[in-house]
């Protein structure tokens, strides 16, 4: 069964950087903030840096072996690395580019498979061109082509979405699992966001200044974040430690409030996890924890207006906030002008840990 | 680092001003040609301890440069040439007082060879027969010593079969240390030169006649602020015989 | 007039600048990926004959391959000879130059973006095809604009030169040899005619050197 096995130590500027984790999933996502060393350890698999101490196996082949004195170069790893900035090469075209790793360029099978790459990706317009003539979006298919023409064992891709522009992104992205899907080796996805990891890979492993603080099925992880640090990386915003006081009671001190909640989880220590868009105004809930909150701040966005509630009535500067709600924009009318404002926090929606 | 550089910076300027804020100290510069380097220095020396409020100067280079220079308008008082043709060119050109020109200084040319070589002393014509054997000399047109030593060679019959062999440098001093560095079979240089290295022998003198008269000509500059104080040096040196100790001969010819 | 020195300085200017070129390009190459110990030092001896007087240069190299020095000698084993000769000059020119090359490599290879020799490294070239294919063509312009610098700088090469060729007319005596002769002799014509047929070669290798520096920019 396909396999990879990655256990990795590097010291890094500001942190070390210890990782590891295996999985038989395709596509493995490195979920983590900025500068959380996801980067680099894309890169010690790819051979491009070597850690200090470890172990990397693709497959049953053994790329880097510190005990064994193994490390094998780049070029005899099959490991195909699309780049945050694609880094083609601006002095060739897209056509020469894609086919850089093949031996003979020129044989008849090479040729058909530059051309069935370009077909694939919708390049036929560019194929002469050089990169620098080309748009980001573009830039991104060369670089995956590139890396496919490869047969790589493993596809490295390192926050592919990250330099091109939001508006794309949703058919981006399923133009990536389409191609994705028709790949037939492993997938290593490098991303500090969570609606790309979630929706694209299997095994997520999560980092946070080099340490993975999470790393299963990715069901696992999003839905049932085991630390504040992995919640918080997946995106829920309202997050503080809590203790059990009493049979599906919560108490959370950081809020001054008490939580009625409906689950088996029996620690009598932890943390709960809101997501920002489960808060409803009262009505919404009204028998389910009821607050009267203040209303610190108010961000408003495109569709949402986020506001920044105090539990307590006073609040002591637009920074001194308990949670975040987001408001949909039709219900906007309710909390205009107000100081503060009544909301209700659904028991199914309440993660604890 | 900042504080370092600025130390340094303030102690250089102080060491280049000291040097030249010698109290009332008379300055007379002398260009100088390099083969009469080391004489020079042993008798300005003596002349500034007997001297203290003169300071000498010595700027020594090949005779064409410092001519240059002093065309060139250059800070020069004293001129002391080793070929009378660029004195003559300068004086052409009114850049001498003519009246003090004085030819005092001759030399000799000389054949040396590695203090180490096995060269065969008895057979002085063979030098010439081997086209492999280099022998060094100034070049002819820019440097004196290597038209006496031209002249000398077409003397002695050589010219014929030595252009092969014939390397030419820049000034005696290179010329002397191609010979004892071993990487010239033979040299021609001045008996001056050759007597103040060990590691040289001399094979043979040249005589009256071989060449053109060696001749050291020195002379006031005109446009010199020191005239008086120049002319003064050049008659001490003329009286001295520390130019002999170094294996210069008094010139013959009296102006 | 005798065009002997035309000659030789274009011989000996041509020669030491295809050496030149290529042991500075990969000294270079070496030395960007190169981040061990005596790096700084290394780099430093490099770059030393560029800071060094010409003149101290020759002595220096001179004393080397003088008759009586360690690599003179062993020449000496085989009956060979290089000082006053047109090799010692190329030698001279060589050590003059590599500088000049190895430093205006160096800095063009270190504006390469490092993830494209990754990329490359992922993709299967071995070093030397990552060096060929990657980063000489993408380092072109500043590795040419060095190889001009290095040409006119072994060009125009005197002191050193003379010290270990000497002047041997029509085998060592080059322009720059012949110019500072003329004018020594006060034959400021000789000179002139010298500095103009000079002028006119740096002029016409500079125009070549663009013309093929911009041709794979693109």
């Amino acid at each position: 069964m396909m396999s990879i096995s990655v256990s990795v130590k590097r010291k890094l500027e500001t942190f070390e950087l210890d990782v590891h984790f295996s999985s038989h999933e395709k596509i493995v996502g490195l979920l983590g903030a900025s500068g959380a060393g996801k980067s680099m350890l894309l890169k010690t698999i790819a051979g491009i840096f070597e850690p200090e101490s470890g172990k990397i196996i693709v497959d049953d082949i053994v790329y880097f072996d510190s005990s064994e004195g193994i490390s094998l170069p780049s070029r005899q790893r099959k490991a195909g690395v699309v780049f945050q900035h694609y880094a083609l090469f601006p002095h060739m075209t897209v056509a020469e580019n894609i086919a850089f790793s093949l031996e003979d360029k020129n044989s008849k099978e090479n040729v058909l498979k530059v051309d069935q790459l370009i077909r694939e990706f919708h390049l036929e317009l560019f194929k002469d061109h050089k990169p620098s003539k080309l748009s980001g979006g573009q830039q991104q298919r060369v670089a995956l082509a590139r890396a496919l023409a490869m047969e790589p064992k493993v596809l490295l891709l390192d926050e592919p979405f990250s330099a091109l522009d939001i508006h794309l992104k949703s058919q981006l992205i399923k133009d990536m699992k389409n191609a994705l899907s028709d790949y037939s080796g492993h997938v290593v996805y490098v991303t500090h966001n969570m609606e790309e990891a979630f929706q694209l890979c299997g095994h997520v492993v999560v980092l946070d200044k080099g340490q993975m603080i999470a790393s299963g099925l990715k069901e696992e992880v999003f839905l049932k974040p085991s630390n504040m640090q992995t919640a918080r990386i997946i995106g829920m915003k309202n997050l503080a430690q809590a203790k059990l006081v009493g049979p599906n009671l919560l108490m959370v001190p950081k809020w001054g409030i008490m939580l009625q909640y409906n689950d088996d989880v029996i620690a009598t220590e932890g943390f709960v996890g809101i997501h920002a868009y489960r808060i409803k105004l009262h009505h919404k809930c009204p028998s389910e924890n009821v607050f009267e909150c203040t209303l610190v701040d108010m961000v408003i966005n495109p569709n949402v207006h986020t506001l920044y509630l105090n539990f307590s009535g006073e609040p002591d500067s637009v920074d001194d906030y308990h949670i975040q709600m987001d408001v949909p924009d039709e219900d906007a009318w309710e909390i205009e002008n107000k100081k503060t404002v009544k909301i209700c926090i659904p028991e199914e929606y309440i993660y604890y840990s | 680092m900042k504080k370092i550089i600025i130390i340094l910076l303030i102690a250089i300027f102080m060491i280049g001003c000291e040097s030249t804020a010698g109290q009332n100290q008379v300055e007379i510069t002398v260009s100088a040609a390099a083969s009469l380097k080391d004489a020079l220095e042993e008798i300005a020396l003596e002349y500034e301890t007997e001297n203290e409020d003169v300071k000498i100067i010595l700027n020594m280079a090949g005779s064409g440069t410092l001519a240059m220079q002093i065309e060139q308008g250059a800070e020069v008082d004293l001129f002391f040439s080793a070929a009378d043709s660029w004195m003559n060119s300068l004086d052409e050109k009114g850049l001498i007082i003519t009246e003090t020109i004085s030819p005092f200084l001759s030399n000799r040319m000389v054949f040396i060879v590695p203090e180490t070589s096995n060269y065969d002393e008895t057979n002085f014509m063979a030098l010439f027969e081997d086209e492999s054997a280099q022998i060094v000399v100034g070049e002819p047109s820019s440097v004196p010593a290597g038209k006496y030593a031209m002249e000398w060679l077409d003397t002695l019959g050589a010219m014929n079969t030595i252009t092969k062999q014939l390397v030419y440098g820049k000034d005696v001093k290179e010329v002397l240390s191609w010979v004892e560095t071993g990487n010239a079979y033979a040299g021609i240089v001045y008996a001056t030169d050759a007597l103040a290295s060990s590691k040289v022998k001399v094979t043979v003198t040249s005589v009256e006649g071989d060449h053109s008269e060696i001749s050291y000509p020195a002379a006031v500059v005109k446009s010199s602020r020191h005239p008086d104080e120049a002319k003064a040096f050049l008659d001490y040196m003329m009286d001295s015989d520390m130019f002999e100790n170094y294996g210069f001969t008094k010139s013959k010819r009296e102006e | 007039m005798d065009l002997s020195p035309l000659w030789i300085s274009l011989k000996v200017a041509l020669v030491s600048t295809i050496i030149t070129f290529t042991l500075g390009v990969l000294s270079a190459w070496f030395m960007t990926n190169y981040r061990g110990k005596g790096s700084a030092l290394i780099d430093g001896l490099f770059t030393l004959p560029m800071v060094l007087p010409p003149t101290l240069v020759g002595f220096i190299l001179l004393y080397i391959i003088g008759v009586n020095g360690p690599v003179g000698k062993l020449l000496g084993l085989w009956d060979i000879k290089i000082v006053f000769t047109w090799i010692a000059a190329v030698l001279a020119s060589v050590v003059v130059s590599f500088p000049l090359m190895y430093r205006t490599s160096r800095g063009a290879f270190d504006q390469i973006n490092m993830d494209l020799i990754h990329a490359a490294r992922t993709l299967g070239s071995t070093e030397k095809e990552v060096f060929l294919k990657i980063v000489l063509p993408l380092a072109w312009p500043g590795v040419a604009a060095a190889t001009a610098l290095a040409f006119s700088r072994a060009l125009g090469e005197f002191g050193a030169t003379l010290m270990v060729a000497g002047s041997i007319p029509g085998k060592t005596e080059t322009i720059p040899i012949a110019i500072y002769f003329a004018t020594q002799g006060s034959d400021y014509k000789q000179a002139a005619v010298w500095v103009v047929i000079v002028f006119a070669i740096s002029l016409i290798s500079m125009m070549f050197i663009n013309r093929y520096q911009n041709k794979t920019v693109k």
